[in-house]
């Protein structure tokens, strides 16, 4: 194969899918071509011809990208405002529960719980009723669905560890398996599409990412409880926070379908549980600090009201790119970096936090990806049966 | 405004992909070849650029894929040939008229000479 063509082959991958099958061919004929009339010109006239694919590759790549699927759907109906002040409540709930001391926790989520209660009895009905999840259950059935597998897991693991007085420790093991059993059986339903490889890479930088990861707090589990022990806590380790993702986005693919990428508020709300646990949402004992509560309320906003309302309300496809990923962003600057700068005594960001938030994020953008492609093919099922039916009428 | 109004004006990479369509259906390496010429060699089409600009111009229905498929002995079949749509050479014609127009106008104000004369000579 010749030089261009097969540099060609190779840019022709950073194209999206469906541009590639419909002109790839002969994109790569026409690369073919410019080589060998360069030929003439020798070795230079070869280099010049391959610089400029090059430049021609990259810069239309992003083109059809920007084009093709970011300001596609340029005309994205906005939710009515009834729905999105709906999704947006959980966030606000909580805002107005955390106007109580945070030592009260436990109680002050009286409200968030009558929330999801409501949520139990109302959304299935609707669902049943309309044939159609209402968009604003999303996300409180995000948080419902994490919090009862992981609480179900994390009782069942400290039961069985009950029963192992002196034995190996599983701690969180029956909730990582409670996840992967879901992630399967989601994996079931889902298996009739045909995802891309990015979302495959994705989801192996996820799994190896943590297994490699956890080495950092396991190397010592061994010298503890010796190899099989050692080995079972590693994984259970390394296994829980990806899981816990894996799980989120694989139950959102199931509503992707109806919803699209707007079924990504599973996600956040799966993840909102980090609003309610203070230690996950800081890693250090700064529960006296006067500001807690003023950042604490700052983060709920930006995460669980402003990325729902724009999310809901955003008439293009970057525009949920925009309402989604940058307060994701944000979010995790602020848990991060803000501690760091305004608590006057010596503090270090964890490990666990770093791998927490490395999680989140490509949960997100794992979740993005295959809902899009779920999206995606729908539009174009419904494209082709429109296609079908106007034949049959002409 | 009027479909064709709603293309214009055209880029010039455009314009010079619907002229090279104007006098027949052709492939893209020739439609790349003939910008190449008309431009003397300012203008050279990647392929990305090219068929990034086809997918454009076919979805807003101004050239259209031909049944035209030449003998495989003198041409690989797996060229995909292009042809103007009559909104493309309606486009295309309301696109020169408007570049002549403005040539026009840069020609009363005296700031090209009349057609004929020498890059040294007076108009």
């Amino acid at each position: 194969m010749r030089l261009a063509e097969h540099l060609y082959r190779v840019l022709l991958r950073l194209y999206p899918t469906a541009h590639r099958r419909e002109y790839g061919k002969a994109m790569l004929i026409h690369a073919r071509d410019l080589e060998r009339d360069s030929q003439q010109n020798g070795s230079w006239g070869i280099a010049c011809v391959c610089a400029n694919l090059v430049k021609d590759g990259l810069v239309n790549a992003c083109r059809e990208h920007w084009e093709g699927s970011i300001m596609a759907n340029s005309s994205i109906k906005p939710a009515p405002w009834l729905s999105v002040l709906l999704a947006a409540l959980p966030g606000l709930l909580i805002l107005l529960t955390r106007r109580f001391p945070l030592q009260q926790l436990s109680l002050d989520l009286i409200f968030w719980y009558v929330y999801l209660g409501v949520l139990v009895v109302a959304a299935p009905i609707i669902w049943w009723l309309k044939k159609r999840f209402p968009v604003w259950a999303l996300l409180p059935a995000g948080a419902l669905v994490w919090s009862l597998v992981y609480s179900a897991g994390m009782e069942l693991s400290a039961w069985a560890n009950q029963n192992r007085a002196g034995g190996v420790q599983v701690p969180g093991g029956i909730a990582a398996l409670s996840f992967l059993l879901i992630c399967v059986i989601c994996a079931v339903v889902l298996r009739k599409y045909r995802f891309p490889r990015s979302v495959w890479v994705l989801g192996a930088i996820l799994v190896v990412g943590n297994v490699a990861l956890a080495l950092l707090y396991s190397l010592d589990l061994f010298g503890e409880t010796g190899l099989l022990g050692g080995l079972i806590q590693y994984f259970s380790i390394s296994g829980l926070g990806p899981l816990e993702g894996l799980m989120l986005v694989a139950i959102g693919a199931l509503f992707a379908r109806e919803h699209g990428v707007l079924a990504i508020l599973i996600v956040i709300g799966g993840y909102s549980y980090m609003f309610a646990d203070s230690d996950y949402l800081f890693g250090y004992p700064q529960l006296d600090w006067a500001w807690l509560s003023t950042y604490f309320a700052a983060i709920t906003i930006l995460y669980l009201v402003v990325v729902p309302i724009t999310l809901l309300r955003a008439k293009t496809r970057l525009g949920r790119i925009l309402a989604v990923f940058l307060p994701l962003l944000a979010f995790h600057v602020l848990r991060l970096g803000v501690p760091l700068l305004v608590i006057h005594e010596p503090v270090q960001i964890r490990p666990g936090d770093l791998i927490a938030t490395i999680n989140i994020l490509l949960s997100f953008v794992l979740a993005w990806v295959v809902y899009s492609v779920i999206a995606d093919e729908k539009q174009e099922v419904q494209a082709s049966r429109d296609f079908t039916a106007h034949q049959v009428v002409n | 405004m009027s479909d064709v109004d709603n293309h214009l004006p055209l880029t010039p990479g455009v314009f010079q992909i619907l002229l090279a369509l104007s006098d027949g259906e052709k492939h893209g390496y020739a439609i790349m070849r003939i910008v190449k010429e008309a431009t003397d060699g300012q203008m050279i089409l990647g392929p990305g650029t090219l068929y990034g600009a086809v997918k454009r111009l076919m979805r807003d229905n101004l050239i259209a894929e031909s049944d035209y498929r030449p003998d495989p002995a003198v041409d690989d079949a797996r060229r995909r040939y292009y042809e103007l749509t009559d909104l493309g050479r309606r486009v295309l014609m309301a696109e020169a008229q408007r570049l002549a127009d403005l040539v026009a106008q840069a020609r009363r104000k005296e700031l090209l000479r009349a057609e004929g004369a020498g890059y040294g000579g007076e108009a």
